[in-house]
């Protein structure tokens, strides 16, 4: 391969063509771009070489690595880069020059992220995936998309500027951008650093955001931005923090919280999105355990996760598109009218919930039998509870309310073409990821075959994956808890969907907080001008002085034109400024 | 460049660049008042900062080339404490080639504003008021003479009141802000004058470089003490530190905008030169009045500036005065990386003011299209606009990125280098305050991108129109400049470290 | 292959054409709107006392899992993972357990959806010829398309 294509980020490329797609006006131009873009990436980081420094650069004496392929991130970045062909796919019925460029250059950024060699590099990625990935929101072009994208841009660039603190401060105590993990969490600029990446990654507390956001987007942006934010940081973590032990609780939280708040959620991609939220506390989980085993499972399960996550929410996607709403209560029964919708959603339905010969049967496991072995008893039985809970949530309830259930009457067209042809591609490699090993390198094991720690991989692929046991427990908990669904259906004490936003942790900031400003705001009104008196009171004395001392413009200042306030302050400085002075020297 | 110049110039040129500099503007000021025409004023003061711009050029060669890194010239010849004498070392010589810059820039970029907003028959006295302003800024800069530098000082402004008041044509209210500001200005310039009396008392010499080697015997002295006081507020209150930044919103929201954008760059950053150079050359940062005044004055009210006038900025509705108020906070940054007291932190301040002026020049710049063919200054004018106007409010956009601190734009580096500077004194609570007042910056530029980028024209008849290419082409350098300086930042942040050490001391200097 | 006959070309375009048409009337809804597919892969849905038959189903299912694990011991890391039917019966306890929880909450959390006064219709992107959601007709925050 020539060099100069050598040392080109696929990043880039995607960042290039959304760029340019935003001044394409022929459509057909721009649909071409928007997939062939990702292939050309694609092969560009397949014939990448790995773990060489491909493309460097200096800036105020710091070596950057802008291009560095290792077995770590070139799963992560495979699977962005597929996922980008997928979206491309499924927005070709829209004609969305803002939609498109954003799309594409948010995913060219999240990839550049992720295949950057240093520390900088990444930061000035993780801002831009922060900036670019906005537009999807905004383009909803609803007044709470408005206030959401605000609010979601707000928290997104407090991420970026903490990583970039948290860089300056190691880049000082460390001597180099290099990305090594670290270790020590008391140190001030990791503990910034792991709270940039925690806010990406939807930390319990710092997780709003995604749910306020997320289901606010677009029929393509949510689909776009299921994919890259939280499985960028993920990588992050799984880079910088492996076998942090904050980590398996923070991540084990992470996966059971999401579960009591999507069986009441109405809104059916923000289900998903607290769904996105229990499947990264699963990756998060895993990184903390920090085994060889467990990163090939957050790296697994992160791969899987992109399009059984992503189908979902393209079915989502579909119904919102063709009724208008994703409201549970809204909805049902609409097998009726969009069958092909209807399969690839149960597709993506048994994949999420672990289902033996679905993908994340394959992926999840791995994570979960490490935490076993490493005798996490507690971590074991909460991620175990967040598996029956993903059966509830995604498994269950979105196709239930969906498609199912009682019938709504609404009748509409199947999806369009080819969000069908792009919920095809994400249902066939959900469920070529989950089938056995029939010839070497076939299903599970093609995955397997890219993850970081090959050996280890395979060892448990030939001896735990498909062992009988296995598949009997995971079947015994789906069963049971399916069950468990009926059981409750039938003796009606399954709640039921009702209208309305559920509060979380926002309404700290989107109640409390913006109630305490609006009080705030009057208690100033009344208490300003009785705080002015008094300081003018106390200072009036010395105020009658420095008058006489200056009188004409003490005059002035009588005269209502001059701003009497700014002449006090500029006597009470000099004031302030003798005295320290004679008080330093004496 | 540089050397291209210099190897170009005459003799003469090269001996006294230093006083031609600030006479060329000032003599022709007068000439520039008897012309018939505007068109003429105006391109005879293109033609004279020019020509001051050149001398910049050849006087930054001159330091740079220099094995003292000083170029002092005596006026008349009369030998150095008596006589007035113009010292240029790196830290000035930045200065001077920002007003330059700025300086011709803004003149090239002035004409369309000025036939809008200035009545005909008194465009050539306005540029003859502006070329006055223009030589009082460069004689601050320039001289080394603390009397000297009042006078100039005064020069500078009372030419500045003129101009802003000449923004009654568009907007009756610049009168009132024009008498306003010249009230505060008095008092800024009598407070300084007083403190140089006190000097001048203990000293006995009014020659800058004089005063600072008399000045370590006079340890204790209470007139030295107090005219450090007199000095650093009245210097204060010129360079808008906060809470003495009261003058400025008003001054800068009503004045014509070809003088907004021109203050807004320059003005502020040559009165807060004159405080550097006070604090650093002349009074030592080792002083205890000073050490102490660093970290009870000027580092809270640098950080104050910065969160208050953040918010203040996020209030306004007119694009000016969001503007005029984040000028405030800029200084409060780079008040904050003075009074950190080390190169690094002085170089940091340095680098933003640098910076500051590239961003500040540009938005205004834009604004001032804006103003020219929308006529309106508000937010609510700025709708759609990025439809009809895209490449005004394209460079608009890049300044204004720049001043949130994005990566890969100039102001991101100046925050980088101040976090350094904090990061070296342990100060992480000071970066956390810089990091939350670029949040405020994201939200008041946010709300006028989001205007501009995302909502419909207020107005929907708006047509699409551009600002004059005459107004273009300077805005665009100056915004290049923002993407090009954020990249490579070598040259300006060499500029910068040289000029930190040379205000610490020729000693210092390489 | 390069010299077709006229005859297998018919029956080629025979069959193709009727293979096309099948496809057509599989992909072409009913006059209620009604998706053939939908007949044939979920038509046993519509079957009388379909709930009861899942439910019984299920229910013998779920007894054969839990059976099959007294004659199968496991050998996991966590001892009380072992015991007979632990995980068939800790995925009911949570699944229910996490599905009761939504009544209590429901009461606490839920609120109107105009809790935060931002409410407003289907979002840009949305068919349209999509039936509009019954009152989600507030203003839509619209704006000249840039497309």
């Amino acid at each position: 391969m020539p060099t100069m294509l050598a040392s080109l980020n696929p990043g880039w490329v995607l960042i290039i063509a959304g760029i340019a797609s935003l001044f394409i006006r022929v459509r057909v131009v721009r649909q071409v771009v928007t997939i062939a873009a990702p292939l050309m990436a694609l092969l560009l980081l397949v014939f990448a070489t790995q773990n060489t420094d491909l493309a460097t650069a200096d800036m105020m004496g710091l070596k950057l690595v802008l291009y560095k392929v290792d077995s770590l991130n070139f799963i992560f970045s495979l699977a962005f880069l597929i996922a980008a062909v997928l979206n491309g796919i499924y927005a070709l019925h829209s004609d969305d020059r803002i939609q498109d460029g954003a799309a594409l250059f948010y995913a060219g950024a999240a990839v550049a992220a992720t295949l950057a060699g240093d520390l900088m590099t990444l930061f000035v990625f993780w801002e831009l995936t922060a900036i670019s990935s906005v537009f999807l929101i905004l383009r909803a072009q609803t007044r709470e998309a408005y206030f959401a994208a605000m609010r979601y841009l707000g928290v997104q660039v407090l991420s970026g500027v903490l990583l970039l603190a948290g860089i300056a401060y190691v880049l000082k105590s460390r001597g180099n951008l290099s990305l090594e993990a670290f270790t020590d969490l008391s140190d001030p600029g990791v503990l910034f650093i792991f709270i940039a990446f925690g806010i990406k990654a939807a930390f319990p507390l710092l997780h709003n955001w995604l749910q306020d956001a997320y289901p606010k987007a677009t029929v393509v942006g949510s689909v776009v931005l299921s994919v890259y934010t939280t499985k960028l940081a993920v990588y992050a973590l799984a880079r910088m923090f492996p076998g942090q032990e904050h980590l398996i609780w923070i991540g084990a939280t992470m996966t059971v919280f999401p579960v009591f708040f999507a069986v009441i959620e109405n809104d059916l991609r923000r289900v998903l999105s607290y769904s996105i939220n229990n499947q990264v506390g699963f990756m998060v989980c895993g990184v903390g355990v920090g085994t060889p085993l467990a990163l090939n499972g957050v790296a697994a399960h992160a791969f899987a996760d992109i399009f059984f996550k992503g189908l979902l929410m393209m079915s989502m996607g579909a119904v919102l598109y063709r009724t208008g709403t994703v409201k549970a209560s809204q909805l049902g029964g609409l097998h009726r009218s969009m069958p092909w919708t209807t399969v690839f959603c149960i597709i993506g339905a048994m994949s999420i919930s672990a289902f033996p010969l679905f993908s994340a049967f394959v992926t999840k496991s791995m994570i979960i039998s490490e935490v076993a072995t490493a005798g996490y008893a507690v971590i074991f039985l909460m991620l175990m509870f967040a598996s029956a809970g993903v059966l509830e949530h995604s498994g269950i309830k979105i196709p239930y309310y969906a498609f199912f259930g009682h019938d709504s009457g609404i009748r509409v067209k199947e999806a369009p073409f080819n969000m069908l042809l792009a919920m095809g591609i994400a249902a066939g490699l959900s469920i070529f990821l989950g089938l056995p090993a029939l010839v070497p390198g076939f299903g599970h094991e093609w995955l397997y075959n890219l993850l970081p720690y090959r050996e280890e991989a395979m060892g448990y692929s030939h001896h735990h994956l498909f062992s009988f046991s296995h598949i009997l427990t995971q079947f015994q908990l789906l069963v049971l808890a399916i069950f468990a669904f009926v059981l409750l259906k039938r003796i009606h004490a399954y709640p039921p969907e009702k209208r309305g936003v559920i509060l979380d942790s926002d309404w700290t900031y989107r109640k409390l907080g913006y109630g305490l400003v609006v009080w705030a705001g009057t208690v100033w009104g009344k208490a300003g001008p009785a705080m002015s008196a008094a300081f003018f009171r106390v200072t009036g004395r010395a105020y009658n002085w420095i008058e006489a001392a200056f009188s004409p413009r003490g005059e002035l200042a009588r005269g209502g034109v001059l701003n009497g306030a700014m002449a006090i302050w500029t006597a009470a400085l000099l004031g302030i400024v003798l005295l320290l002075s004679f008080m330093a020297v004496s | 460049m540089i050397e291209a110049l210099m190897n170009a110039a005459p003799a003469w040129a090269l001996t006294h660049a230093a006083p031609l500099l600030v006479m060329v503007p000032l003599f022709l000021a007068p000439l520039l008042a008897l012309m018939p025409s505007g068109r003429i004023a105006w391109l005879m003061a293109v033609i004279t900062t020019g020509i001051s711009f050149c001398f910049a050029l050849i006087l930054l060669g001159l330091v740079q080339t220099s094995p003292i890194g000083v170029v002092s010239y005596e006026v008349g010849r009369w030998p150095v404490p008596l006589g007035i004498e113009l010292r240029v070392d790196a830290l000035n010589a930045m200065i001077l080639l920002v007003v330059t810059t700025i300086g011709l820039l803004a003149t090239v970029f002035s004409w369309p504003t000025v036939v809008a907003e200035i009545n005909k028959d008194k465009r050539a006295l306005f540029y003859s008021a502006f070329l006055v302003c223009f030589a009082g800024l460069n004689g601050v800069a320039i001289t080394g003479d603390a009397f000297n530098l009042f006078v100039f000082l005064e020069i500078s402004s009372i030419s500045t009141y003129v101009l802003v008041a000449l923004g009654a044509g568009r907007d009756r209210r610049a009168l009132p802000a024009a008498f306003n500001y010249l009230i505060m200005g008095t008092i800024g310039a009598s407070f300084y004058i007083i403190g140089i009396g006190f000097l001048y008392a203990a000293t006995g010499t009014l020659n800058m470089h004089d005063i600072a080697t008399r000045l370590p015997e006079l340890a204790g002295h209470r007139s030295v003490q107090a005219g450090f006081a007199f000095i650093l507020v009245g210097l204060g209150l010129k360079a808008a530190m906060w809470p003495l930044h009261q003058w400025l919103p008003n001054a800068y929201s009503y004045s014509p905008s070809f003088v907004t954008m021109f203050l807004s760059a320059t003005a502020t950053k040559v009165a807060l030169y004159a405080l550097i150079r006070f604090l650093f050359t002349i009074f030592r940062p080792d002083y205890a009045f000073e050490i102490s005044a660093f970290s009870a004055v000027l580092m809270p009210l640098g950080l104050a500036a910065m969160v208050v006038c953040s918010f203040q900025a996020v209030f306004q509705n007119d694009v000016r005065r969001i503007l005029a108020y984040s000028s405030v906070a800029q200084v409060g940054y780079m008040i904050l990386g003075v009074s950190i007291g080390t190169t690094a932190g002085l170089s940091a301040g340095l680098f933003h003011l640098l910076n500051h002026a590239m961003m500040k020049g540009a938005l205004f710049m834009a604004v001032a299209g804006v103003v020219l063919t929308y006529q309106g200054t508000t937010i609510r004018d700025f709708a759609g606009l990025g439809r009809s106007a895209p490449w005004t409010m394209t460079a608009f956009a890049i300044a204004a990125l720049s001043l949130i601190g994005v990566p890969l734009t100039a102001g991101f580096q100046s925050k980088l280098q101040l976090g350094f500077a904090l990061f070296d004194q342990g100060m992480w609570w000071a970066v956390a305050l810089v990091v939350f007042s670029s949040f405020l910056a994201v939200i008041y530029m946010g709300r006028v991108l989001e205007a501009v980028f995302f909502q419909p024209p207020a107005n929907p008849r708006k047509a699409r129109k551009e600002a004059p290419i005459l107004m273009l082409v300077p805005l665009w350098i100056l915004a290049l400049a923002n993407i090009y300086f954020g990249i490579a930042a070598d040259l300006p942040l060499g500029l910068a470290r040289d000029a930190a050490a040379a205000a610490f001391g020729v000693e210092a200097f390489r | 292959m390069s010299d077709p006959t006229d005859n297998g070309r018919d029956d080629t375009g025979r069959f193709v054409k009727r293979a096309a048409e099948s496809v057509h009337k599989l992909n072409t809804p009913s006059e209620e709107g009604i998706h053939p597919l939908s007949q044939i892969l979920f038509g046993w849905t519509h079957t009388k006392g379909i709930g009861n038959i899942i439910f019984w189903v299920l229910l013998a299912l779920s007894a054969i899992m839990l059976s099959i694990d007294f004659f199968f011991p496991r050998q996991d890391y966590l001892k009380f993972a072992n015991y007979a039917g632990f995980y068939g019966i800790w995925g009911f306890v949570c699944f229910s357990f996490a599905v009761i929880m939504g009544w209590p909450l429901g009461h606490l959390l839920r609120r109107d959806e105009n809790y935060y006064g931002d409410a407003s219709g289907p979002p840009y992107g949305v068919d349209p010829d999509a039936p509009m959601a019954d009152e989600a007709t507030a203003p839509h925050h619209s704006s000249e398309g840039d497309a």
